[in-house]
């Protein structure tokens, strides 16, 4: 009941708050476009602003009174240019993509506004960028042109084949609908394209896209001819080894179709265009897109600063003084190599050489501060950037290793070292209880007992080490499978796809009937490693070698 | 209100999950093992009032398959936003199960959220114990990873709740933000546990007096030192622990023992050194409970085992000298010569593969012979040449086969291979004992079959 109750007030909460800031949904309307999304975006970028600084003031007001709402605009425009959330014009686009830039534009201008068929495939590692090249252009584009083109946006990972013909032709209809709400034609029947077969639905989106042009015609503008743009993401998995028949039509569709068909796609696969069938490649134009990465480290550095500075707005605001500021003092703490900023870049670039690391780390580091010169500071020490990668560490297996209890600890030490005499590199729970049982021994065998000949009355000031029974150390057992220190000999880990899983879990595994006390494990450990990660004052550090 | 010792990680999750879509990145994994402080520090931050921010949670661990998954993220943001926006109205009937598929649930989000982008344009869903789903595997992350992209109406953040590095680890390429909890340390936890037990504590324990804090700050303490090593950090662990001995602790309170903690702590010492978890009590009326398993078996079948197991852990090469009836004319060890002692216990191996064959001999070797038959056979007049012959050694009968397929059926017997469809009585067939060595004394003892005494000279 009290929950409900929470919740009650919770929801009126809501509503005191959204009456409050009516703004919100005020443009909306029925905007069910990515285009529209986009203006509904900046539109609302306002608004969310104001709300923000409302938020914020509220939460600062007991610490202090007067809260900078500039700072907060430029902290916000700060977050947004690392979330690389701002609209078009003040997106900066890294230096060392400015060529793949200009080709993508290229693409997308010769097909949105030129109206001809093209089909490219963009070819980068994760978060090279790809895809925001892309939207980036199709933001651009969409500012001038939104009625020009209509986007279909596929995800190898998330559609199949088959759902991807739905998700076209639903993708389609729903476009169809935003560019005809103009015109008021009695099309919406020949609009229905999502229902019906597979091969039904597929028929009615070819003959959409050729009737698409007649139709317009009768308006006589030819301005009004729509050009489809498709982006694949993951497009290697459309190309796999049987058939390929989505690829094979659209790529067929950009050779014939009247209607100008532009097809990106975008992979992290380098050998692409091996991927594709024979008749497949024939239709495809051939154009592969490499993303570059930044060539050394002043590349790099250049892009950290980027990645750092927001571009100035034309339409000069009070922020644009912090702004200023800001981006100097990000060009002077990267000039010099001996700040802690510029270590951190070079220590990125070393170990990740990843803008999408940096940029993460950045988050916490802007997000806490509550003004201009807290920020300054945090920048120009960089703590939040080093909290950060050592927060990333915490998990490791050394670093569990050192959080163990000492049960746990010369478990894994005894299973380790079973392993080790052992010939197959496999030990089970007996053994290693076996192993736990002569260390502890030996151990209590070298502590002067105090109180000998079992005066079991008095055990109080029993110094010996504890020797738990087998039964608990079971539990300890299972800790460490927990940890993947212990793996089941001939276990397949985490499988590729739910149909492996769904075969998988069709056949019994022969480890399933063995008791549990013989079950044989493989360590992911070995006892070299533990002696690294033990600290040497460790009453079992001596254990770490046969 | 902020979680102990977690400072860090709620500032840094604070920076990645905000109302304001456009201030975090789409994605934020919390990475840490059960028991530290995820969940919590995740729900205080979620359910601040300050930030009004639109949650869906769901339990991959109560979920088995990818598309019962995929069918609760469906229904439970459904539910969620109605709910939180009752004056909307219900957005058009969707049923869950319908999605079959990632993109059924693409095109009920977009419906769902377009529905409501007027009063809610960011939703965070919330996996809580992602690698926990039964049937994961490794595209699932993946496609929760781009689903935000699918939305073109309104926006989704997707926050997992991981328990195992390894998992994490293998989208390192994705580079997605990743808060770490790491595991707390004694002393952390010793904090955490007074100051989140102590009054539930003293509610059981209702004493006048006022040193009850120190009581308890000092019980938690005595339980820490005794069961971290055994526990670690979990401290869901620990507090169950708590609860076990807490009655039993405030038992020895009395107005003596809370004064001195020395002589409470020497009261209550046997508290300490067991862990006395309900499932393994060894109480008497406990004791029936543990021996239900071969008291559900017949004699036979008792036997059958005992033999099974000889197959698996001795050598057939002393198979003569251990069974023979002969060997016993010959006493000792001259009979058979010295056993190799080998260099680890073969029980604590697993077993060797056997046939049928010699389970049967060996079977017939050591079951016992009944009574009457052996007061007529010492009528007859021991040692003779002709009670050898004569001795009635059970033969493999019917129920012999029987109680072997009864066993067979129970896992306690099993054969190399695992394929269900086989002739259990072809002589390819190699069988295996599927019983560990403490059941298996147990057994023997059951029918006062001394059988440590077989391995008395190769175990240690």
């Amino acid at each position: 009941m009290s929950e409900s109750n929470e919740e009650m007030n919770q929801d009126q909460k809501k509503d005191v708050f959204f009456e409050t800031s009516p703004a919100i949904g005020s443009k909306d309307g029925i905007a069910t476009l990515e285009s529209n999304k986009r203006n509904l975006e900046e539109d609302s970028l306002e608004n969310n602003k104001n709300k923000l600084s409302k938020i914020n003031s509220h939460n600062n007001s007991h610490t202090t009174e007067i809260t900078d709402s500039h700072f907060i605009d430029f902290k916000i425009r700060l977050l947004r240019h690392i979330n690389q959330t701002l609209p078009y014009e003040e997106t900066k686009i890294y230096s060392y993509l400015t060529e793949t830039r200009q080709e993508v534009s290229r693409i997308l201008k010769q097909s949105i506004i030129q109206k001809e068929s093209h089909s490219a495939i963009m070819v980068g590692p994760r978060n090279s960028y790809k895809s925001s090249l892309i939207n980036n252009e199709l933001r651009y584009l969409s500012q001038d042109h939104s009625d020009q083109f209509i986007v279909v946006r596929l995800n190898g990972l998330i559609h199949s084949e088959q759902t991807a013909i739905k998700s076209i032709a639903l993708q389609l209809e729903l476009e169809l609908k935003r560019l005809n709400q103009d015109q008021t034609t009695s099309a919406d029947d020949s609009i229905d394209v999502s229902t019906g077969s597979l091969t039904e639905i597929f028929e009615k989106i070819l003959k959409l896209l050729d009737a698409t042009k007649t139709h317009e015609n009768k308006d006589g503008s030819e301005s009004a001819k729509v050009s489809v743009v498709f982006v694949f993401d993951e497009i290697d998995t459309f190309a796999g080894p049987v058939r390929q028949t989505l690829l094979y039509n659209l790529f067929d569709m950009v050779e014939h179709s009247v209607v100008p068909v532009c097809i990106i796609g975008t992979t992290t696969k380098l050998n692409i265009s091996e991927f594709l069938e024979k008749r497949v490649r024939s239709r495809f134009s051939q154009r592969v897109i490499y993303v570059p990465e930044p060539n050394d480290l002043d590349d790099f550095v250049i892009a950290s600063g980027e990645s750092l500075s927001p571009m100035i707005p034309r339409t000069s605001d009070d922020e644009v003084v912090y702004l200023k500021k800001w981006n100097d003092k990000i060009d002077i703490l990267l000039k010099d190599e001996s700040s802690p900023l510029f270590l951190e870049v070079h220590r990125n670039y070393e170990t990740f050489k990843s803008q999408t690391v940096f940029r993460n780390s950045l988050l916490p580091l802007v997000s806490g501060c509550s003004n201009f010169e807290e920020l300054q500071d945090a920048i120009t020490t960089c703590k939040a950037i080093t909290n950060y990668s050592i927060n990333q560490y915490q998990n490791d297996s050394t670093a569990i290793v050192q959080t163990l209890s000492d049960l746990e600890l010369v478990i894994l030490i005894a299973a380790a070292r079973t392993i080790l005499k052992s010939r197959d590199e496999s030990t089970n729970f007996n053994i290693t209880y076996v192993e736990y049982s002569n260390i502890i021994k030996s151990l209590n065998a070298r502590i002067p007992s105090t109180n000998n000949l079992n005066s079991t009355t008095d055990k109080i000031l029993d110094n010996l080490i504890k020797l738990w029974s087998k039964e608990d150390v079971k539990n300890v057992w299972e800790t460490l499978q927990e940890f993947k220190f212990l793996t089941e000999k001939g276990a397949m880990g985490l499988r590729e796809s739910s149909l492996a899983v769904f075969y998988a879990s069709n056949y019994l595994i022969q480890t399933t009937t063995i008791p549990f006390d013989l079950r044989t494990y493989n360590m992911q450990i070995t006892l070299h490693d533990l002696r690294g990660v033990v600290s040497k004052s460790s009453m079992f550090y001596p254990w770490t070698q046969l | 209100m902020s979680t102990l010792f977690r400072e860090y990680q709620e500032t840094s999750l604070k920076s990645f999950i905000s109302n304001d879509h456009t201030l975090t990145p789409p994605n934020v994994i919390l990475l840490g093992p059960s028991g530290t402080g995820k969940t919590t520090t995740l729900n205080s931050i979620l359910s601040a009032s300050s930030n009004d921010i639109v949650h869906a949670t769901i339990r991959p661990s109560e979920l088995v398959t990818w598309k019962s998954l995929i069918q609760a993220t469906s229904r439970v943001i459904q539910q969620t936003l109605i709910l939180k926006f009752p004056q909307i109205g219900a957005p058009p009937a969707l049923d869950p199960l319908q999605v079959e598929d990632y993109f059924g649930l693409v095109k009920d989000l977009n419906i769902v959220m377009s529905h409501y982008s007027a009063v809610c344009s960011t939703v965070h869903i919330v996996f809580d114990g992602f690698d926990l789903l039964q049937d994961i595997d490794a595209s699932l992350l993946l496609v929760f990873l781009k689903l935000h992209e699918q939305i073109s109406t309104g926006h989704l953040k997707c926050v997992f709740v991981i328990r195992d590095s390894y998992f994490v680890h293998r989208y390192s390429n994705f580079v997605i933000p990743t808060v770490v909890f790491p595991r707390y340390t004694q002393q952390q936890l010793l904090k955490i546990l007074c100051i989140s037990r102590s009054r539930d504590l003293s509610s059981q324990y209702n004493n006048s007096n006022t040193s009850g804090v120190e009581v308890i700050e000092n019980f938690i303490q005595l339980i820490l030192q005794s069961f971290y090593s055994y526990t670690g950090s979990n401290i869901s662990a620990i507090n169950d622990i708590i609860d076990l001995k807490w009655p039993q602790y405030i038992a020895f309170l009395d107005n003596e023992t809370l004064k001195d903690s020395a002589t409470l702590y020497r009261r209550a010492r046997h508290l300490f050194t067991f862990v006395d978890e309900p499932l393994n009590k060894d109480d008497g009326e406990d004791q029936s409970a543990n021996n239900g398993v071969e008291h559900e078996l017949s004699k036979i079948a008792r036997y059958i085992l005992i033999a099974a197991y000889f197959c698996s852990y001795t050598n057939p090469r002393y198979d003569p000298s251990l069974f023979s009836r002969k060997a016993g004319i010959k006493s000792g060890r001259a009979s058979y010569g010295r056993r190799k002692q080998l260099e680890e216990n073969p029980t604590h191996r697993q077993a060797a593969t056997f046939s049928l064959e010699r389970l049967l001999a060996i079977f017939q070797a050591i079951y016992p012979l009944d009574d009457s038959d052996n007061g007529n056979d010492a009528k007859k007049g021991r040692g003779s040449l002709e009670q050898l012959l004569q001795e009635p050694y059970i033969r493999p009968n019917i129920e012999v086969f029987q109680t072997i397929a009864e066993l067979y059926s129970l896992k306690w017997l099993a054969t190399s291979t695992m394929s269900v469809n086989v002739d259990l009585l072809s002589a390819k067939v190699r069988w295996r004992v599927n019983v560990a060595w403490e059941i298996i004394l147990e057994i023997a003892s059951s029918v006062d079959f001394d059988i440590q005494q077989y391995f008395s000279d190769i175990a240690i």
